[in-house]
């Protein structure tokens, strides 16, 4: 409670001292912490998404990595074998994720809990399958390396320092485009369809179209994250947006809170961290983030859906800021 | 004390937070028949489900059966000790035959009085009907076969819920019939759940009145049947 | 020619149809009776696939395998059942999640026992001689699993409908409740079948192990074709599971043969035909 006033009582300076300081990253940074930094506002657009359709529409997406790699195939496909650059390549690649989100969401939005899981899963690993066998476009296991990012104007967006400015505008347009959206009319209906889908049928809204439009919103999001992603590393495998990926997406959604959008980045945050931290010291990062993960589940069980996240990290502060937002 | 074959001593049970039994306290005696009424959503199926340790969520108090406490205990251990249960509305497996349905409860104890084949001479019409997929079956038929299904276990103590529920009233009678039959011949005791008056009237040796999770009053059978009052307040007839 | 190319085909299908089979049959048998949708049944074929591999290498004999495959599995599988899910028994998303959560340890913990390469399991030698029949040439024991396939399925029928056993799971299927109060033991059966479940999947890693390879990733790619199955057949339905593994395979056969880099990706059609017309597959019903 206590957090909370405290929260509310400085909210703006608080607020404007984060975003200002986010800004001014690159000026007193650590080259390894701006990278890091990079990696956990990309990242984060993409839990964002998983979040916002887990937490608002209650629609657990195996899905998403799936569309992040596409975009981010998309891109790089058209850069490197087609010669397309920015911001062309970014539009396709945008697209291809819209794309691929609005034909997924016709099937899976019609199921829910663990067929939606299912059908998600599937979808999300028949794109793997493409990405990983049709080696002549992607590169199969390999994939694709030598994406560069974008030259405009004498600015090569290649330095991370540059990189970062429109990393965080975009990242911040997503969080206030995500927050607004849970606020609005629409994101009212959508926690309406995943608490009581049949008396939204009987008030006469189209259950179907609002699952579908968040879907495919997600997916768009994820495709966004997918962008930066590939611009910024360079290469895209088929790792980028295998099962793994999606697992380690809803992990750190989890951990933050599926109900909450900064828990989303804050999630990132902690497995980023982590990731980094263990991967100095142990190979068997995938057993790490497999036990993470059953734990979570086994401690926050009901937590997937809302309450009883008592255990996990920042809880407090994430629902301060939650409230404080209300 | 041995004379008592069930014994609930204040019975609480909720499903989440709704409070649905409220401290209930009742006997029976070995042989007896007892007939528990009530309107509906009285909590009465509630009280069965506690005793057969189909439990809501959350259930405390005192379950006694032949002196063993089975509050704790699992359904299937409550059924090897000798209680039968007839759920209400009837929930027989759409995807056993009859005669499945006789097999799989089959359980021999207490002299093995019934056998699947015991129970086709009790009942002749199911014997016609073995290979039938259980939910294929008349109201009636359907009634006889979950009565069967219980039997089968060999309980001490049968516990019915509204056996009378949709049936007609020839039928109604049937089931009464072989209530009694039961009772007298295979020295079972009957706690039974029921709004219908006939049935009250045909089997209890005593009434208790359920309102809203409590048990208001316990009457002689006798007196419920003759006390239209009483009737009238507790069934709504 | 042409006609010796479809029985080529048509005799690669049904042996995956077989491996499929037996892994879609152990998913559906766990889903029915505690509606868990194991997402780390492609971890046990992986796994009982090694095991397998490991007890070959140790006794030289192709059946004590399998069987050992299997069985390692059903035990494992008889942990995870008592301590994890049922922590979770009831939460249907948390169950899903906890198993894939399971499945990504087992797959590290194997990465680390038998390492990253592709290894196939030996296949039986006094199988190893190919038959001639209809002018081809096949692969005797490709024609051996088709009839472990075929076995397993009979023996999954019979045991279903014919014994006690079978009547329990069925009866549990239908009402859990009412099952335990006419005295079936739900708790113990939930365990042995799931046991049972994990068992087939044990037992496909060995057959899938000894004419496919076993390696990193196989887990998941298996399971994503036994979810394309299932999703397609139904979830739940045992006959679907048949029909599914039989389209499915017959789509991936005739994809590596003509277009090796889509035949993932061909899968997805026929899944996306039946999901367009019936949402919860050919023989699925919304629960
Ligand atoms: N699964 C459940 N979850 C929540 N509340 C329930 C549940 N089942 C029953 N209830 C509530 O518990 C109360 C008692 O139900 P119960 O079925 O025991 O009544 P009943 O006396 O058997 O009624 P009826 O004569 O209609 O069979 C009812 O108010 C009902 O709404
Ligand atoms: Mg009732």
């Amino acid at each position: 409670m206590s957090i909370y006033r405290l929260y509310c009582k400085y909210k703006l300076i608080l607020e404007a001292g984060i975003v200002l300081s986010l800004f001014s990253f690159p000026w007193w940074m650590p080259a390894f912490y701006l990278t890091l930094a990079i990696r956990v506002l990309f990242f984060s657009i993409l839990v964002m998404s998983f979040t916002f359709l887990a937490g608002q529409a209650g629609m657990i997406s195996l899905s998403q990595a799936a569309f992040f790699g596409v975009s981010a195939y998309a891109v790089a496909i058209t850069t490197v074998r087609f010669g397309i650059h920015f911001p062309l390549s970014v539009l396709i690649g945008i697209l291809a994720a819209m794309g691929l989100a609005s034909f997924f969401g016709l099937f899976a939005v019609r199921v829910k809990g663990v067929y939606f899981l299912m059908i998600t899963l599937a979808f999300g690993q028949i794109i793997w399958g493409l990405a990983d066998q049709w080696v002549s476009l992607t590169g199969g296991y390999n994939g694709i390396s030598g994406i560069s990012s974008p030259r405009i104007g004498g600015i090569s967006f290649a330095n991370p320092r540059f990189f970062y400015f429109p990393l965080l505008c975009v990242f911040l347009a997503c969080l206030i485009f995500l927050a607004l959206i849970k606020r609005s009319p629409f994101g009212l209906a959508l926690r309406g369809v995943r608490d009581n889908p049949s008396r939204m049928v009987m008030l006469g809204y189209p259950v179907f179209l609002i699952k579908y439009v968040a879907f495919v919103l997600s997916g768009v999001i994820a495709g966004i994250s997918g962008i930066f992603f590939v611009y910024f590393t360079g290469v895209i495998n088929p790792h980028a947006l295998g099962l793994s990926q999606a697992v380690w997406v809803m992990l750190a959604s989890i951990l933050g809170g599926v109900e909450s959008l900064v828990g989303a980045i804050i999630g990132t945050l902690i497995l980023s961290a982590m990731e980094v931290l263990l991967g100095q010291i142990i190979e068997r990062y995938m057993l790490v983030i497999g036990v993470a993960f059953m734990l979570t589940i086994l401690f926050a069980s009901k937590g997937i859906m809302g309450s009883l996240q008592k255990f996990i990290p920042l809880r407090n502060l994430i629902n301060a800021i939650n409230k404080a937002h209300k | 004390m041995v004379d008592t074959i069930l014994e609930i001593r204040d019975l609480h049970a909720y499903y989440g937070k709704s409070y649905v039994i409220q401290g209930v306290s009742l006997q029976i005696r070995h042989g007896e028949r007892v007939v528990v009424v009530g309107r509906n959503g009285m909590g009465k199926t509630t009280l069965l489900r506690a005793i057969m340790g189909l439990t809501p969520p959350w259930c405390q108090g005192g379950i006694r059966f032949k002196g063993q406490d089975i509050l704790s205990k699992k359904p299937c251990q409550i059924v090897n000790l000798g209680v039968g249960y007839v759920p209400q509305g009837r929930q027989l497996f759409s995807s056993l035959s009859v005669d499945e349905h006789l097999r799989l409860a089959y359980h021999p104890k207490n002299n093995n009085r019934w056998t699947p084949d015991t129970v086709y001479r009790f009942f002749p019409e199911l014997r016609d009907r073995k290979q039938v997929s259980g939910t294929r079956l008349s109201g009636g038929e359907q009634q006889m076969l979950a009565i069967a299904r219980a039997l089968v276990t060999n309980p001490t103590l049968l516990i019915m819920d509204e056996p009378s529920e949709g049936l007609a009233p020839l039928v109604v009678d049937r089931i009464v019939e072989t209530c009694k039959q039961l009772v007298e011949e295979a020295k079972l005791s009957l706690l039974v759940v029921e709004q219908n008056i006939k049935v009250i009237n045909g089997l209890a040796e005593r009434v208790y009145i359920m309102v809203s999770g409590r048990i208001v009053c316990q009457v002689r059978g006798e007196e419920f049947i003759t006390d239209e009052e009483l009737q009238h307040q507790y069934l709504g007839i | 020619m042409t006609e010796k190319i479809v029985l080529l085909l048509v005799l690669n299908s049904l042996t995956y149809a077989a491996v499929l089979f037996v892994m879609a049959s152990g998913l559906t048998l766990a889903f029915n009776l505690m509606r868990v949708v194991n997402l780390a049944h492609g971890a046990f074929y992986l796994v009982g696939g090694y095991v397998g591999l490991s007890v070959l290498i140790i006794t030289g004999n192709w059946g004590i395998a399998l069987i050992a495959g299997g069985l390692t599995m059903a035990g494992v599988s008889i942990v995870i059942e008592r301590f994890l899910l049922s922590q979770v028994r009831g939460n249907f998303l948390a169950q899903a999640l906890l198993t894939l959560s399971l499945a990504i340890i087992l797959a590290d913990v194997s990465l680390a026992v038998w390492g990253g390469d592709p290894i196939s399991i030996p296949s039986p030698t006094f199988l190893n001689s190919p038959i001639y029949f209809f002018g081809i040439i096949y692969p005797g024991f490709r024609l051996f699993i088709l009839l472990i396939g075929i076995i397993i399925g009979v023996g999954l029928w019979f045991l279903l409908k014919k014994t006690k056993l079978g009547m329990a799971i069925r009866a549990s299927v239908d009402n859990r409740e009412i099952a335990s109060a006419t005295g079936v033991n739900v708790d113990r059966l939930s365990v042995m079948v799931f046991a049972l479940s994990a068992f087939l999947g044990g037992v496909a890693g060995v057959i899938g192990g000894s004419f496919l390879a076993l390696a990193p990733g196989e887990d998941f790619k298996i399971l994503t074709l036994t979810l394309v199955v299932v999703i397609m057949g139904g979830m739940g339905s045992f006959g679907g599971t048949i029909i599914g593994a039989l389209i499915i395979s017959l789509i991936l056969s005739i994809g590596r043969l003509y277009v090796p880099q889509f035949s993932i990706f061909l899968t997805f059609v026929p899944m996306v035909l039946v999901l367009s017309i019936w949402p919860h597959g050919l023989f699925g019903r919304e629960k």
